[in-house]
């Protein structure tokens, strides 16, 4: 597996618990369990990660009314990861913007 | 923060000035923290912007914001607590390695400094001045008094004109025939003074005129300045260039200056009431007038003398490179163009002159422990504001009105320093006259202007 972290969480909420808690979410390879996690993160940002907690979302029923009818759906179920990092670390997602 | 001196010579040093990490980024930090707090950014609600993302926008700008207001604070702290006389302000070092804000954690500053020389203004008996008093002649007073008294004369009309009268009659203008223009020129009630006719006839024709006579004289020629004639005619200048031939003015009034007689009335018109009795006092006041203004002329003769004589006893090294730079780096011609370096060189002599007077000044008044007091500024301002009223002639002001003006002079930020400046300049001069030894000499007026002249002259 070489692809754990799909793509970091930009998110008011987010920045809220990465300034007061030192968390930062990502949305991860569903397969991927907490200690892959946790060496993806560090070797990715160059960090110490205390604490990986991950919980499963599963993707939502979608339902559309076209003129040609109704299209049901769903979309894709993920996985998120909260990290914890180690006090005086920081992930800067818009280094490279 | 590292604050070292390196002193070149006696006249320049070098502060250089190191800046660590530490010693910004907490000034950063909440700065950042004031701007996340306001900034917009489309995308995100305002004050929810990611600290990351306004630094990443903000950082660099913040950065150089904050280490130049640190190495400046510091810089002008490290002055005062090292007592450091410097002339100027510092400059930026042309040795100074160029910064590099992304990179560098630690910046190192350099600044040069001109030091101010060290003087050392001794004053002792010994040394010889002359201070010149104006001698008041009999003539000086007598003028003085006419003066004064013809302040008060009054207007008497009279028959006959004679040098100082006026003549108000009807002007017109005549054609080559004698008879009166029916579209030319005619001013009802002008007024004519006889001493300002230039041309001998109108002048003459003028003072044998008598009430209701007719004079007929050639008006451009009486008159021959446009704006004269202009005002006269009541018409423009560009018209008055033209007016030509011969003018009737029918004399109506004729009217001249009485000077007042010289009694109790006029003597309390002129000083306020009951100071002056006869006119034996009257003559001593005015001579007491007449001195205290002469005063002030030897007053200011002293204090030229006083300043050439310093400035030619020390002699005072500056640190000239570095005031060019300062000068060329500080100074703006009216445009507001820097000036150029030939601009400079053209003004350093009279600026390094300046500053030589300035230096000394400042060593006499801290050798001397001479201060400048609220009062000694409100006495100036209330002498300046004295002078002023006697340039109009208004000698008797009551002390009230006197203060509330000199309250408001100093009401204004500059001339309040200018007062200072003045004060502290008299207490200077004061100084000076009690150190050395004052040869009093009496002079005329003529040869006190003569002396104040060659001193212009030598300049």
């Amino acid at each position: 597996m070489n692809n754990i972290i799909i793509k970091p969480i930009v998110t008011e909420r987010m920045t809220m618990l990465g300034d007061t808690l030192n968390r930062y979410g990502f949305v991860v390879d569903k397969r991927a369990n907490k200690l892959e996690i946790k060496k993806a993160v560090e070797e990715m940002y160059g960090v110490t990660v205390n604490r990986v907690n991950t919980m499963n979302y599963q993707g939502k029923a979608k339902v559309r009314y076209t003129k040609s009818g109704i299209i049901s759906g769903r979309t894709n179920s993920f996985k998120k990861a909260i990290v914890t990092l180690a006090e005086g670390d920081k992930i800067d997602f818009f280094s490279n913007i | 923060m590292n604050i070292e001196k390196e002193q070149i010579d006696d006249l320049n040093a070098v502060v250089h000035i190191t800046v660590q990490k530490d010693d910004y980024e907490p000034r950063v930090e909440k700065v950042l923290k004031d701007y996340r707090k306001k900034i917009n950014m489309p995308g995100f609600r305002p004050g929810h912007v990611p600290a990351s993302l306004v630094k990443k926008m903000y950082g660099k700008a913040v950065l150089a914001d904050e280490i130049n207001k640190l190495v400046s604070e510091n810089l002008s702290k490290y002055i005062v607590e090292n007592n450091l006389d410097i002339l100027g302000e510092p400059l930026p070092s042309e040795k100074q390695q160029t910064i590099d804000f992304d990179q560098d954690e630690q910046f190192k500053f350099s600044f040069d400094m001109g030091l101010s020389p060290e003087v050392e203004v001794k004053l002792s008996k010994r040394e010889k001045l002359p201070y010149y008093v104006i001698e008041v002649t009999d003539d000086m007073v007598d003028g003085q008094k006419k003066n004064i008294i013809s302040r008060f004369a009054t207007i008497e009309k009279c028959e006959k004109a004679d040098e100082s009268s006026m003549l108000k009659g009807d002007l017109a203008q005549l054609d080559q025939n004698g008879a009166e223009l029916d579209e030319g020129i005619k001013v009802e009630d002008a007024i004519l003074a006889v001493n300002i006719i230039k041309s001998e006839d109108a002048k003459t024709k003028l003072l044998e005129a008598k009430v209701g006579d007719d004079v007929v004289f050639e008006l451009n020629k009486a008159l021959p300045n446009e704006t004269e004639l202009s005002y006269l005619l009541k018409i423009s200048k560009e018209e008055a260039k033209n007016v030509k031939g011969e003018f009737k003015f029918k004399v109506k009034e004729i009217t001249k200056y009485v000077d007042p007689e010289l009694n109790q009335e006029l003597f309390d018109k002129i000083f306020g009431p009951d100071k002056v009795s006869n006119e034996e006092e009257f003559t001593t006041q005015v001579k007491k007038d007449l001195e205290d203004s002469l005063k002030l002329e030897s007053e200011y003769k002293f204090s030229l003398d006083a300043k050439e004589k310093l400035m030619g006893k020390v002699d005072v090294k500056f640190p000239e490179e570095f005031l060019k730079r300062w000068l060329k780096a500080n100074s703006k011609d009216k445009d507001g163009n820097p000036l150029s370096d030939e601009q400079i060189d053209e003004e350093m002599p009279r600026f390094l002159e300046d500053l030589k007077w300035q230096i000394i000044r400042n060593q006499l008044v801290k050798d001397n422990n001479l201060k400048v007091e609220q009062q000694d500024i409100i006495d100036f301002a209330k002498k300046s504001a004295r002078l002023q009223f006697m340039q109009y002639g208004l000698n008797n002001i009551p002390e009230e009105y006197l203060e509330n003006y000199a309250m408001d002079m100093l009401n204004n930020e500059e001339q309040r320093r200018n007062m200072a400046e003045g004060a502290m300049h008299d207490k200077v001069m004061e100084f000076v006259k009690e150190a050395i030894k004052i040869d009093t000499k009496e002079v005329s007026r003529e040869e006190f202007n003569e002396l104040l002249e060659s001193k212009k002259n030598k300049k």
